[in-house]
C-alpha cells in the first residue's frame, strides 16, 4: 500500500509580530508543520508496519517546507516530494493547492492519503474535500483511526456528542484526521531511521512532472491580513430611539427580572427529579 | 432588486441547533439589503423546516426551497445532502452566495459543495462586507491573532460558511415561509460502508462533544466527586470544572471550562458550585440551557442559569444519583 501524507507548512501562529506603526500583523518567514499534519504523519507510520508499505510526504510549496520534508524522511518516510512552480505558484490559495496535489497523487498512484483535517494557521478545512474532489477519491473526514484488517482499511469517524462510526474505506481514498487520532513520538536521533532519512533529499517536482499545462489560478485572493476586531453590531432598532439618559437609567437599574432564573426549592430528591425531567425535556 | 439571489442553508441538525438557522437566516437577510439580492433558504428536507416552523418563530425569506422530500439523510450520508445540494447550486443560475453554518456539519457540507462545484470557500467568516460589489470576508487565522480578508477572484457563485458564535438572533418573527421542493436529479449514494456506530463511555467525553456537561467548582469537595462522575455515567455527560477546580486538583487542565480553557456549546450545562466569573460564564456563552447548583443565590452564575437551585452539591448530586438510576433519561 502506498501511503501519500499531505503537509501544508503553516504559519506558526506564536511567531505572528505586528508592525510597530500600523499595528498589522506581520508573518514570520519560518513554518511549521501542523499539528493535524503531524498527527497524519505518525499515523501513516503506524500503517508502515503493514509490510510493502510505503510513505510518501508531499508538500506543494515553496523551499521554506523544506525543513519540514526533511523531518518527515529522518522520521521513517520513505519519500519526500515538494511540488512547486517557480514561475507561477506565488499565490497558491486552498483550492489551487489541492488541484496540484490530485495532480500529484495521479503520478504516485496513492491508495491512501492522509492530511490533517484543518491547518493550525489557516484553518479552512477546505484541502481534504478539493483533494478528493480534484483526485476522484472518497472523502472521509474526521477520522480517529485507521487500521488495516482483514476486510480492507477500515476507519472510524468522530460524531459530536460522543458517537463514532466505524466504516471500511474504498480505496484511493483521502482521510483527514484530527488531532487526538494518534500520539505523536518523537523519532531517535542518530537512530536506524533517522540516519537513513539524512542520506534521502527532497525531491522537487514542478508542473510539468504532475503533468499540469499550467499552474492552477486561485479563486481567493488575500486582501489583507489585520488586527482582529470585534464585528460592528448595529444597535437594534429600539435601543436606537432611547434617550442617553434612558439609556444610563437601563444600565444602572439592577438586573431584569426576566433574567432571572426560576429557582427551585424543595427537598432533594423532588428537585433531582424535577431536574432530571427537565434535562430529558431539553435533550428531545 | 435583480434575480440575483442568496442561499441560507437551514438546518437544525435534528433538533440539536434549533436556534442557529434563525440566526443564519438574520445575517443572510442583512447581506442580501446590502447587495440587493433576494434571500432565499434551502433545507435538505421539508420536515427540516416543518420543525423550524413548529418553534413558534417564523422566518420571512423570498423563497424556501427543500433539496428532496424522500427520508431525511442522516449525518453519516452527508456526501448524498452535499452531492444533492451541489446539484442544485450547479442548477441555479442566479445564485450568488451559498451561506452555511460554521458547525461541524455544516463546515464538511460546504467543503464538499465547494470541492464539487470547483468554487471558492470562505470559511468560518466573522464577518462579510459588500464593498465595490466585491464580496470580502473577514475570518480569524493563527489562534486569532490575525484576521484575514479575502475575496474571491471567480464569479459567483460563491460558499460561505459563517462563524456561529458571532450570529445574531433575528430581531422580531416574521410570517412562515412556503417550501418548494427542489428537483435535484442528482441521486448520490454514500461510498464508505458504514459497519456499526457506537458510542463511547461518558468518562472517555471530552467537554467539547458532550451535548451534557457537568462542571465542578470550588463549591464541591474532593469526595464528593466520585458521585459527580456517575452522575455523569448515567447521564452520559462530560465533566469539566472551573479554573478554581482545575487548580484544586478536582479536574483536569483538559476539562477546564472558561475563557482560559475550554469554550464549550452543549445543550445542558449543569454548574455544581461554580460561582460564576465573567471568565467563567465567556466559556459557556453558547450553551442552549444553564442549569446552577449554588448554595449562594446572589452567585453571577444565577444570573445566566435557566434554573437555579439553592442547595448543596454535596445533598443534591447524590439525590440526583438515586434519581437517575432508575430514570426514564434512556436516550441522551
Amino acid at each position: 500500500m502506498h501511503i501519500v501524507v499531505c503537509l501544508k507548512p503553516a504559519v506558526p501562529a506564536a511567531a505572528i509580530t505586528y508592525d510597530p506603526r500600523s499595528g498589522a500583523p506581520l508573518r514570520p518567514v519560518e513554518r511549521v508543520t501542523s499539528l493535524r499534519d503531524a498527527v497524519a504523519l505518525q499515523m501513516a507510520f503506524d500503517l508502515q508496519c503493514v509490510p510493502g508499505t510505503s510513505v510518501t510526504a508531499l508538500a506543494i510549496a515553496d523551499e521554506r517546507a523544506d525543513p519540514l520534508l526533511r523531518r518527515a524522511l529522518c522520521a521513517g518516510a520513505t519519500r519526500a516530494i515538494r511540488v512547486w512552480d517557480a514561475d507561477g505558484g506565488s499565490a497558491l490559495d486552498t483550492w489551487s493547492a489541492a488541484r496540484v496535489a490530485g495532480a500529484a497523487l495521479g503520478v504516485l498512484d496513492a491508495d491512501l492519503v492522509l492530511c490533517g483535517s484543518q491547518s493550525d494557521d489557516l484553518g479552512d478545512g477546505y484541502f481534504p474535500a478539493a483533494l478528493a474532489a480534484g483526485a476522484g477519491c472518497e472523502l472521509f473526514v474526521r477520522a480517529l483511526s485507521v487500521v488495516v484488517g482483514d476486510h480492507g482499511v477500515e476507519a472510524v469517524q468522530k460524531i459530536e456528542g460522543g458517537w463514532r462510526v466505524g466504516s471500511t474505506l474504498r480505496l484511493p481514498a483521502v482521510v483527514a484526521v484530527e488531532p487526538e487520532a494518534t500520539r505523536l513520538r518523537h523519532h531517535a536521533v542518530l537512530g536506524r531511521v533517522y540516519r537513513a532519512g539524512l542520506a534521502r533529499a527532497v525531491e522537487v517536482w514542478g508542473a510539468a512532472d504532475v503533468g499540469l499545462a499550467v499552474w492552477p489560478a486561485p479563486l481567493l485572493e488575500e486582501i489583507e491580513l489585520a488586527l482582529p476586531r470585534a464585528r460592528t453590531r448595529a444597535a437594534p432598532a429600539a435601543a436606537a430611539k432611547l434617550s442617553a439618559k434612558d439609556r444610563l437609567k437601563r444600565k444602572k437599574a439592577p438586573v431584569a427580572e426576566e433574567a432571572a432564573p426560576v429557582a427551585w426549592d424543595g427537598p432533594p430528591d423532588v428537585v433531582a427529579r424535577q431536574l432530571l425531567e427537565r434535562i430529558a425535556q431539553w435533550l428531545q | 432588486m435583480d434575480d440575483a439571489a442568496l442561499w441560507v442553508y437551514l438546518d437544525d441538525e435534528g433538533g440539536r441547533q434549533a436556534d442557529l438557522p434563525l440566526r443564519l437566516i438574520a445575517e443572510g437577510q442583512r447581506l442580501a439589503q446590502a447587495t440587493g439580492w433576494r434571500c432565499c433558504g434551502i433545507v435538505r428536507h421539508p420536515a427540516v423546516a416543518a420543525r423550524l416552523q413548529a418553534g413558534g418563530r417564523g422566518f420571512e425569506l423570498d423563497g424556501l426551497f427543500a433539496l428532496g422530500a424522500d427520508p431525511e439523510c442522516p449525518d453519516a450520508a452527508i456526501a448524498v445532502v452535499a452531492e444533492r445540494l451541489a446539484a442544485c447550486v450547479a442548477a441555479a443560475p442566479d445564485l450568488r452566495v451559498l451561506v452555511l453554518p460554521g458547525t461541524t456539519v455544516g463546515a464538511d457540507l460546504a467543503a464538499r459543495v465547494a470541492a464539487r462545484l470547483g468554487r471558492p470557500l470562505l470559511s468560518q467568516c466573522v464577518d462579510l462586507e459588500w464593498s465595490g460589489q466585491r464580496l470580502i470576508g473577514r475570518r480569524a487565522v493563527c489562534s486569532g491573532r490575525a484576521h484575514q480578508m479575502v475575496s474571491p477572484t471567480v464569479d459567483p457563485p460563491w460558499v460561505v460558511t459563517l462563524d456561529p458564535q458571532v450570529l445574531e438572533a433575528p430581531a422580531a418573527p416574521a410570517p412562515h415561509a412556503r417550501v418548494a421542493t427542489l428537483a435535484t436529479g442528482a441521486d448520490a449514494a454514500p461510498m464508505t460502508a458504514v459497519a456499526r456506530v457506537w458510542r463511547i463511555p461518558a468518562a472517555e467525553l471530552g467537554v467539547l462533544d458532550a451535548q451534557v456537561v457537568l462542571s465542578v467548582g470550588r463549591g464541591v469537595a474532593a469526595d464528593a466527586l466520585a458521585q459527580v462522575h456517575e452522575l455523569a455515567a448515567l447521564l452520559h455527560a462530560a465533566v469539566g470544572g472551573s479554573r478554581e477546580a482545575v487548580f484544586g486538583g478536582l479536574v483536569q487542565r483538559e476539562r477546564q471550562v472558561g475563557a482560559s480553557g475550554k469554550w464549550i456549546a452543549p445543550r445542558v450545562y449543569v454548574a455544581l458550585g461554580i460561582s460564576g466569573s465573567t471568565y467563567h460564564l465567556m466559556g459557556i456563552r453558547e450553551a442552549r440551557h444553564v442549569v446552577a447548583i449554588n448554595t449562594d443565590p446572589t452567585a453571577p452564575i444565577m444570573a445566566r442559569a435557566e434554573v437555579g437551585i439553592v442547595a448543596d452539591v454535596a445533598t443534591l448530586v447524590p439525590a440526583l444519583v438515586q434519581a437517575a438510576r432508575p430514570a426514564a433519561v434512556t436516550e441522551i
